[in-house]
């Protein structure tokens, strides 16, 4: 029963990505991601508790506070300051983004069959899950314009990375989740300062303009 | 205290020193004497155990740190080979430190002081965990921060470009080693399955037939560092950059690195040497000594000058080992053992004179401002004592009897002749080339340093600077009356040096016992009949009794000497009127001029038709190396990077784009893998 | 051959005198016999010794710029002649000081006598010393390997660097002599008249500053300092007379310490160097100096003669 909750939560965050990938606003995007990331802290604290690991407790607490709650304030200080609310036309029109969504999707759940015989069922979904995320997230980097959202899809691979750790694995050691949470925190703080220079040097969040520095 | 636990004190210290600088950043004083002061306790816990390892033989082992969950480790074994690298070291960083308090305190900005005795503690410590690294891991992480470490020492100077594009080159040729020493120890690894040097570098590891090739890595990686022709490029420029308490550690220090790690590696190392290696080492080692003199000689920067002679002894060094080799791979252990006997000894002899020599002249510079010989000149009476120290050192360096040049380059040719009883061909023409080759070295390196020691120090002198130029203070003489000392003792006790020597050389895979060469007090003497043999037991109370007489003779005349000026033909001698450094030099250059290809440009500008009122003079000596190698190999890099520039698109899209597509290729193709 | 450090010192002091004694008795025999080359009388055989009796009673006068360098220099370059001569057998089969070292000892003794005379010779900051300095040096860049290598094709056929050794192990084998030592000899001759500075490399008679080589460097010294320059400069010369002699001919040298193979020995010795004092003089008086710029390339044919010789006897 427990493996079939986090499985709905990992469809959750698939589906809140999807969200992403088909609205404008910026401040809906880092709302869907602080959704997202607290999905991912309930996947942890399910399997916590259904498989004993005290440590998963630990890292998913860790995670709703930090990704669910605190990125996401950070993210809306940075748009707030800036002013810039809305994303402008990407590469590749939503409808169509849609559709390759869909496509990575094939692809990511693609492997994830040719898991066979993997640990437990909630493995190979997991993987499908966590896998298609990664695609999904590096299609918006690709198609996006603006940086907030390029960070926020930065971001959501890497909550896809966590979740494939917790539910595919038997978790990584406590040390390494942290080094991580703490490289994340790390990271966006950095991009949060790189969005202000760019913004401050271009007028917008446009990162095509960035090709205005090639020397 | 233990011997297990003197090198980690020492490397404690090294960091201390770098810890205490930051601290005290704003105060230069106290900052230098604390920095330094830790270096010198630093380089003396590290004499006392590579001193006591040497002593009794038996490697020291320990560990740095470990951890399980990551299963790394790093840790140390100081064996003989490690120890007397060690003991060189510090016989040179120990004085070095005492130099730069003094130094320090007038030729770099004081806002820069705390900067230079962190670099300064870094690099030491990582040269120490060079010598004493006994893994893959370990070794290449204390390399690659010695290179760096030494790089921003180099750039000490950064606001002057010639300084910054010495440190980037620096830095450019020691990667290019780096990479080679890293592909190296990756075949290896791969080939032996484990990271340990006892396992790699033991003799038992068979890369098979990549043996060669990890060879040649090897080679080129430490051969960069070593100075070692054609890839010494970087030397002559970043040696003379650096402030001359960092240009004397490098000479004498940073070049055994590459040597240290030519040993290891070619000393049985990989097993039996192929006779083809040693051959290369040779005739390299014989051309970059040879190409290093003939460069010096026509050097009028003292401190270039100086960095060239590093490459000639560097190369003399790789003579020796070369030599020792080639014995090696025919199975001669004795002669093998004379080889690596000859080149550490003068190793450590060169740290000593080289040491020295760069002390002086930085004192020199210090007093004067200048490098350029022809600014210098009539030094020898302002500053007496850097002169009397000087020429103790150029006649060290010029291998004169006595003094401990001479000894080490006896051991070098006594390992080329034993080539002579070797049945093979190609050793019995290719070792006496080297000894020839050596031979020529030797005299050029002494008419070098008869131009180095009289054109700086004697005759009057020829700019402002150097006629107010003051004695440096007894900061900066101390060190140098040390290594001075050094250099005689060396010099007059070859026999117990030779001893030590031994037991490093009797350590080393596949040599074992040396029964060819016997030392002791009075003397080395080599061969059983004896060949060759040196003893300044017996020379020094001839040489005195000579001295003695020679001395008797000049008393014998009339009690008055007299002092005149000078004759000069009838008018006033003034200093242009004396022989300048390159009017010394020509006549060598002339004659060599095949391979220095000097190039000449001479303007004059008349007022009035044949009445020249100025003439310009300029002539430059040929930089082969970097016309007829590096230049085109730069220029083919960067002809292929101009082509690839065009998945340069420049746009950050594209790259994630390109990201993208590689990762769902990458992604369909693994799903369809059972 | 003897251990004990009183016979081998008074060995070394005997052998160090007779060098000196004998050393300005060579000069005036070259001086003879090559005005007897121009059918001129010459001055007396003893001139050398008045020559070196009137410069002992004079007056040094030193310039104010020198400094102890310029003093120092001959009297360093006279003890390292005069050690150089107990390195090598001359009467005897051995030489006293043989166990101080061989054939690159000497080597290095030369040397250091030619970078003192050298490095005083700047002192004085007269354009003619560091002429004199500069040529002399790039002589002897060329003419010491040139040495090194004769002198190890001699060492190497005999099995020993030790001179007094290389000898013994000579006079042994006999006088078999082996293209190579023919051409190890021609190069040491060469090296004989460079370091002499004897026509074709150097005139010692000129004070012409284009044609000084060794001259140039001494032109400052006067009363003792020349004294001890121009003597050591004629022991090295009966130094390397008595070295072709002993590595080449070594016929009737002394094996054992009687009087009648001293005597032999000695008579032997002083006929070989006559022999070779006439070999210089036909030399001196039959060529012209060479201009400076092509004596390297005559101490380049050395240098190719002492190699072939080294290769010739091992390859």
């Amino acid at each position: 029963m427990i493996h079939d909750f986090v499985i709905l939560c990992a469809a959750g965050m698939l589906v809140s990505l999807y969200l992403m990938v088909g609205q404008k606003a910026l401040v809906v995007a880092i709302r869907l991601y602080g959704v997202q990331s607290l999905l991912l802290g309930v996947v942890g604290v399910a399997l916590g508790l259904a498989e004993q690991r005290t440590h998963l407790l630990v890292t998913a607490a860790l995670t709703i506070v930090l990704k669910a709650l605190v990125i996401p304030w950070f993210l809306l200080r940075v748009i707030d300051r800036v002013g810039i609310r809305r994303e402008i036309e990407p590469y590749v029109n939503v409808p169509a983004s849609l559709l390759l969504c869909l496509g990575l999707t094939v692809v990511g759940y693609r492997v994830s069959l040719g898991m066979a015989g993997a640990s437990q069922g909630v493995a190979h979904q997991v993987v499908g899950v966590a896998l298609s995320m990664v695609l999904i997230g590096l299609f918006l980097m690709v198609t996006r314009r603006k940086a907030i959202t390029q960070i926020i899809a930065l971001l959501t691979v890497e909550n896809a990375v966590f979740l494939v750790a917790m539910g595919a694995t038997s978790g990584m050691p406590l040390v390494v989740e942290l080094g991580i949470s703490f490289d994340v925190i790390l990271a966006v703080l950095v991009l949060g300062v790189l969005v202000h220079r760019i913004v401050d040097r271009f007028e917008s969040m446009d990162t095509s303009r960035l090709s205005n520095l090639r020397g | 205290m233990s011997e297990e636990s003197l090198l980690p004190l020492g490397l404690a210290l090294h960091a201390t020193g770098v810890a205490l600088a930051l601290v005290l950043r704003r105060q230069p004083a106290a900052c230098r004497w604390v920095a330094f002061v830790a270096s010198l306790c630093g380089s003396l816990t590290s004499f006392a155990l590579g001193a006591s390892v040497l002593a009794s033989g038996r490697p020291v082992r320990g560990v740095l740190f470990a951890n399980t969950a990551a299963g790394l480790s790093v840790g140390y074994t100081v064996d003989p080979l490690s120890a007397w690298f060690l003991v060189t070291l510090a016989v040179l960083a120990a004085p070095l430190a005492l130099y730069s308090v003094g130094y320090l305190a007038h030729a770099i900005p004081p806002g820069r002081t705390a900067f230079v005795g962190m670099a300064w503690n870094v690099l030491l410590l990582s040269v120490e965990m060079v010598f004493a690294a006994d893994g893959v891991l370990g070794f290449l992480v204390a390399w690659e921060l010695m290179s760096l470490a030494t790089a921003a020492l180099v750039a000490t100077d950064h606001e002057s470009r010639p300084s910054r594009r010495s440190a980037y080159l620096f830095l450019v040729m020691s990667h290019l080693g780096t990479g080679c020493l890293v592909a190296g120890f990756f075949l290896l690894a791969q080939a032996g399955g484990s990271l340990a040097f006892a396992d790699l570098l033991g003799g038992s590891a068979s890369p098979g037939a990549l043996r060669g090739l990890v060879f040649v890595l090897f080679l080129v990686g430490f051969g960069v560092k070593a100075g070692m022709v054609p890839l010494h490029i970087w030397l002559p420029e970043a040696h003379p950059a650096a402030p001359s308490n960092v240009s004397a550690l490098m000479s004498g220090g940073l070049i055994n690195a590459g040597l240290y790690g030519l040993v290891r590696v070619g000393a049985g190392g990989l097993g039996r040497p192929d006779p083809h290696w040693g051959m290369a080492v040779l005739l390299l080692g014989s051309v970059s000594a040879v190409l290093g003199v003939l460069y010096a000689l026509g050097e009028t920067d003292l401190k270039r000058l100086l960095a060239f002679s590093t490459i000639e002894n560097g190369g003399i060094a790789l003579m020796a080992f070369g030599a020792g080799m080639m014995g090696l791979a025919a199975g001669h252990p004795g002669t093998a053992a004379l080889g690596v006997v000859a080149g550490l000894y003068h190793v450590l002899n060169h740290a000593a004179f080289k040491g020295l020599l760069f002390l002086g002249a930085g004192g020199v510079v210090a007093s004067t401002g200048t490098r350029r010989i022809e600014e210098l000149g009539g030094l020898v009476h302002r500053m007496p004592r850097t002169a009397g120290l000087f020429l103790l050192g150029s006649a060290a360096i010029a291998g004169l009897p006595l003094l401990n040049g001479f000894a080490s380059e006896w051991l070098v040719f006594q390992a080329l002749l034993r080539g002579f009883f070797s049945a093979e061909r190609l050793t019995r023409i290719v070792l006496p080339l080297g000894g020839a080759l050596l031979a020529l070295t030797s005299a050029l390196a002494a008419a070098c340093f008869v131009k180095a020691f009289a054109l700086t120090f004697l005759a009057r002198p020829r700019s402002r600077a150097a006629a107010e130029a003051r004695e440096s203070p007894a900061l900066l003489l101390v060190p140098q009356a040390f290594l001075a000392l050094a250099c005689v003792g060396l010099g007059l006790f070859p026999g117990l040096v030779v001893r030590v020597l031994g037991g490093v050389a009797a350590a080393l895979p596949g040599i074992g016992p040396k029964p060819a060469l016997a030392g002791g007090l009075a003397g080395v003497s080599v061969g059983v009949p004896a060949f060759d043999q040196l003893s300044p037991f017996v020379l020094v109370p001839a040489a005195l009794v000579a001295l003695g007489l020679a001395a008797a003779i000049g008393f014998m005349t009339a009690r008055e000497r007299r002092r005149a000026p000078t004759w000069g033909c009838g008018g006033e001698l003034t200093a242009e009127a004396e022989y300048t450094a390159t009017a010394f030099a020509k006549p060598l250059v002339t004659v060599f001029r095949d391979i220095y290809r000097p190039t000449r440009e001479v303007s004059t500008v008349e007022t009035a038709p044949y009445f020249a009122s100025e003439v310009r003079y300029r002539s430059q000596i040929g930089a082969p190396f970097e016309r007829l190698v590096y230049e085109p190999a730069a220029r083919a890099v960067l002809a292929a990077a101009g082509r690839l520039r065009i998945i340069q698109a420049g746009s950050l899209h594209a790259y994630l784009a390109y990201v993208l597509v590689l990762g769902v290729m990458l992604l369909w193709w693994l799903g369809g893998l059972p | 051959m003897t251990t004990n450090p009183l016979s081998v010192a008074l060995f070394a002091a005997a052998q160090a005198m007779g060098f000196l004694l004998l050393a300005p008795l060579l000069r005036g025999l070259i001086k003879k016999m090559k005005a007897a080359f121009q059918l001129r009388q010459g001055p007396r055989f003893s001139q050398p010794y008045s020559d070196l009796r009137k410069l002992l009673r004079k007056e040094p006068v030193r310039s104010t710029t020198a400094s102890w360098v310029f003093v120092a220099g001959p009297r360093v370059y006279f003890a390292s002649a005069v050690v150089a001569t107990t390195l090598v057998p001359a009467v005897l089969a051995s030489a006293p000081l043989e166990r101080a070292g061989g054939i690159l000892l000497l080597v290095g003794l030369l040397a250091l006598g030619r970078f003192a005379l050298a490095t005083a010779a700047l002192d004085t900051g007269s354009p003619f010393g560091g002429m004199g300095a500069s040529r002399e040096m790039t002589v002897g860049a060329l003419a010491e390997p040139a040495l090194i290598l004769a002198l190890f094709t001699a060492g190497l056929s005999a099995g020993t660097l030790n001179l007094g050794e290389l000898v013994r192990r000579t006079a042994e084998r006999g006088t078999s002599i082996h293209p190579s030592d023919l051409l190890a000899a021609a190069a040491l001759f060469i090296v004989l008249l460079a370091e002499a500075g004897r026509v074709p490399v150097d005139n010692p008679a000129t004070h012409l500053e284009l044609t000084m080589i060794h001259e140039a460097m001494v032109l400052e010294y006067s009363g003792a300092d020349l004294a001890l320059v121009e003597w050591a400069s004629a022991v090295k010369e009966l130094l390397f007379m008595t070295l072709l002699a002993g590595l080449f001919l070594p016929v009737g040298v002394a094996t054992s310490v009687t009087p009648e193979a001293l005597a032999i020995s000695s008579l032997a010795l002083l006929a070989k160097i006559f022999g070779l004092a006439l070999l210089v003089v036909l030399v001196e008086s039959t060529n012209a100096k060479l201009r400076f710029f092509r004596v390297p390339e005559l101490m380049a044919v050395a240098l190719g003669l002492g190699f072939l010789a080294l290769a010739m006897r091992f390859f």
